[in-house]
């Protein structure tokens, strides 16, 4: 135990056991109030709490045991029917544990705090002794009868303290002298890290025997959730059991302990000539995958070498078949040739694998939603079944954390906006209980996010009034457009419907940032909407940011890479062609793509490059927008290739070096080492 | 005293000093490529590739405002760190490195041909004056 620093240690365990315990009572927290706890979920927040209490008493953060030891009062008598959870209490918990974050997140920082916990805990300790109180809004408990202490009790006569199986095969090999014993230690419930106790308790024991085999098998590793208590091990020792007892006992936080002789040692008299470790080995019983904690660095350092390789491997793939053309005999250059293929597949499985380290489940920002839900929905008097699926979905880190704003800023609106009150529901038939799902999948090489409601819908008569309203555009254009079109300009800057500025939205930022903020990230948001029957805003992005497959062009000096995945069409127009499928109206250029009018966007005139006419023919890209269509009209065509995506954002941007440049997203270094400018095909089409 | 060595370089007729602390390293054209980047303030020359390093390089004398030199083998790249960034500065030609100890500074005279916000202070030589450039006030503040 001396090898490390226990302190440090136990603090950065204690950190990341009490996080992952405040955020589990939270989301218990939320079934609880939903009506889906029962009698369980109790007992797992009361647990919970319990070992809070006990871990930040151990480590000596007073407030934080102060009020998770209120909290866990409250909770007992919840659990023993004394109290029924209502709105009040479920409120003043979320208080609590939202006190318990803030010091969390305090300590984690290293930072101090300044809270004053008093008034909330004499509010938490009011709600304890008030246990007669009538009580309004009660929700039922999907309780399945008293459980517990009584059984609790059972299950230790019941305790398996013969050998197993496994056990007695291991024993086995050892030397008849020795008594084999098996001894099941019960620790307190509360006990904080059980595995650093289980660990102390066998570094213990190996003074006095050998320790064949322990259950759970590799207990260093395993949280205190899930930590199996009791803890049993098998010891062969020429020990009596008192001396096994006071060896045990000698560590706290023991609540029982029992010893049994299984195997009696034939030869007495005789000491163990030394004394040998049967490691607990990893055996097939196993399931968890192991895994470590990276600092997130490491891997973009990973991701960073993978690309420049990746860049070379291209090259070298190149050099290869240009040697092949030109000594097709040569031997060295056919061996060459021949490992080539293994560098190309080792690099593209380099890639995919570090590509698959920085993917994370958008639980992380998913599961933040539902508190929030719940408090706007509280706010503004409705009722909301927020339903969460496909939260394990995998998406690149970089996305995730750019995902926050644009969710929240849609579901805000949905709950703010688009659910009815309950009496306006009421009033129209439906449900009073109104419901918001999140939902996300895989959907080829997209994730698909979406946000549906099934509230009032988005009013086409309102937003066509606001059009005209705002001047975004005249009333006879609006009448040739589509209801769909129409519903488009809700993504137009400085447009909201909204008829009052509450507190929970119309903040003056509109979904025109989150239209742009998921262009960033190179998706697209798509909103369909029905009238009283709901609204549901789609959201597609890519797997991942950093590699992405593109087409390269050239206009003039520069290269540009289209990103793929907005490619829906090349088309390459001839000389004599070009008038008949190119019209100019006006200002404007319009191609005529299956007898549909989309307009032209010259990339070369949108980056004011010189063009240099010897080129008569031209390609048209087809590009797709959310539901639009963009003909982009380029000289050269370099064919497709994947490219890994540098980001130029530390420079570009209002005030910094680079200046605002619109239209470049980043760039990519080529097999050459010179650039790509990757093209940003929304900036673009905003003109 | 690192501190007080700066690396010279000349534009034009005038000589430049940058503190040596904020260099990273210098470099010829010749080695390296500078990629153009459209719509970029004129200022900008364009961008390198600095072992899979994106790095812009920004023409002091188009932020300087003195006037045009065709680029030849005396041109350099110098790369300075600013905010963990690399910024490459085009320079004319780099000269060497030169110690000044505080009693050979003084600030910077009124009448100089570019923004004397940029100068730091000037250090005096037999040769001649160096300008000692605040490289983070020349590239604006402006990374982030």
């Amino acid at each position: 135990m001396d090898k490390f620093n226990i302190d440090e240690v136990y603090y950065s365990m204690f950190l990341e056991e009490t996080q992952e315990q405040i955020e589990k009572i939270e989301q218990d927290l939320l079934l609880l109030e939903n009506g889906q706890g029962d009698k369980e979920t109790i007992n797992d927040i009361f647990r919970m709490a319990h070992s809070i209490k006990g871990a930040s008493a151990t480590m000596g953060f007073e407030d934080m045991e102060r009020l998770s030891h209120s909290l866990e009062n409250l909770l007992s008598k919840i659990r023993d029917m004394k109290i029924n959870i209502n709105v009040d209490i479920i409120n003043t918990f979320f208080k609590g544990i939202d006190k318990l974050k803030y010091i969390h997140s305090c300590l984690s920082k290293g930072e101090d705090y300044v809270l004053d916990i008093n008034e909330l805990i004499e509010e938490i300790n009011s709600l304890t002794e008030n246990s007669t109180k009538t009580i309004k809004n009660e929700i039922e408990l999907n309780g399945n009868g008293m459980e517990d202490e009584e059984n609790n009790c059972k299950d230790i006569e019941n305790l398996d303290i013969e050998l197993s199986d496994y056990e007695n095969e291991l024993c086995e090999d050892i030397d008849l002298r020795f008594n084999i014993y098996k001894i099941v230690i019960i620790m307190n419930e509360d006990t904080v890290m059980k595995s650093v106790k289980a660990f102390l308790i066998v570094n213990n024991l190996l003074g006095i025997g050998d320790v064949i085999s322990t259950d759970p098998l590799n207990f260093e590793k395993i949280c205190d959730e899930d930590f199996k208590n009791p803890f049993k091990i098998v010891i062969a020792t020429e020990k009596s059991y008192e001396e096994i007892y006071k060896n045990i006992n000698s560590i706290s936080e023991i609540k029982r302990i029992f010893i049994k002789k299984v195997r009696k040692s034939k030869k007495q008299g005789s000491t163990p000539k030394n004394v040998k470790i049967i490691s607990s080995k990893d055996n097939f019983k196993r399931k968890d995958i192991s895994t470590i904690r990276i600092d997130v660095n490491k891997i973009d350092k990973l991701l960073n070498l993978v690309g420049e390789f990746i860049i070379h491997k291209e090259n070298l793939i190149q050099i290869g078949d240009e040697l092949k053309r030109k000594y097709k005999t040569d031997p060295l250059v056919k061996k060459l040739v021949s490992i080539l293929p293994n560098i190309n597949y080792i690099g593209t499985e380099l890639q995919e694998t570090v590509m698959s380290a920085r993917m994370l489940p958008l639980d992380s920002v998913f599961n933040r939603f539902p508190r929030m839900v719940r408090n706007l929905a509280q706010k503004s008097n409705k009722d909301i079944d927020f339903i969460i699926e496909g939260k394990e979905t995998e998406i690149d880190r970089g996305i995730i954390e750019e995902l926050v704003d644009p969710l929240t800023h849609i579901i805000r609106n949905a709950v703010d906006h688009g659910i009815e009150t309950k009496e306006e529901r009421r009033r129209k038939n439906k449900e009073e209980r109104a419901r918001i799902i999140l939902s996300a999948r895989h959907e080829e090489n997209n994730v698909v996010i979406e946000i549906e409601d099934n509230g009032k819908g988005i009013s086409i008569e309102d937003i066509k009034k606001k059009i005209i309203e705002k001047n975004l555009a005249e009333e006879e254009e609006l009448q040739a457009l589509s209801e769909k079109e129409i519903i488009q300009y809700i993504f137009e800057p400085g447009f909201s419907t909204a008829k009052e500025i509450t507190d929970i939205s119309g903040r003056g930022v509109g979904l025109d940032v989150v239209k742009e903020n998921i262009g960033k990230l190179s998706g697209i948001v798509e909103v369909k909407s029905q009238k009283e029957k709901g609204t549901k805003f789609i959201i597609k992005l890519p797997l991942t940011l950093a590699i992405i497959q593109a087409l390269l062009i050239k206009e003039g000096n520069y290269i540009f890479a289209i990103p793929i995945s907005s490619i829906i069409e090349t088309i390459r127009v001839k000389e004599n062609e070009i008038k008949e499928k190119i019209h100019r109206i006006g200002d404007l250029e319009v191609f005529d793509w299956r007898n549909q009018a989309i307009t032209v966007i010259s990339i070369a005139k949108y980056f004011e490059i010189e063009e240099e006419m010897e080129n008569k023919k031209l390609f048209v890209i087809v590009v797709g927008h959310s539901e639009k269509r963009f003909a982009f009209i380029v000289n050269r065509l370099l064919g497709e290739q994947e490219i890994v995506i540098k980001s130029m954002g530390a420079f570009i941007g209002k005030d910094k070096l680079l200046g605002n440049i619109k239209g470049i997203s980043g760039v990519s270094i080529l097999g050459d080492g010179t650039f790509a400018h990757i093209v940003d095909i929304a900036s673009i089409i905003r003109g | 005293m690192t501190k007080n060595q700066y690396v010279v370089f000349s534009l034009g007729e005038e000589e430049y000093g940058i503190n040596i602390l904020a260099v990273s390293e210098i470099n010829r054209l010749k080695e390296i490529e500078i990629t153009k980047v459209p719509k970029a303030p004129e200022y900008i020359e364009g961008i390198i590739n600095l072992r899979g390093d994106v790095v812009p390089v920004v023409n002091l004398r188009k932020k300087f405002n003195i006037g045009m030199k065709d680029l030849d083998k005396e041109t350099r790249i110098i790369v300075v760190k600013i905010n963990f960034q690399n910024v490459g500065i085009l320079v004319d030609k780099v000269g060497h490195v030169a110690v000044f100890e505080e009693h050979e500074l003084s600030a910077p005279p009124e009448e100089i041909v570019i923004d004397s916000n940029y100068i730091a202070g000037v250090g005096k030589k037999d040769e001649g004056m160096v300008f000692l450039l605040d490289i983070d006030k020349v590239l604006g503040g402006k990374i982030s």
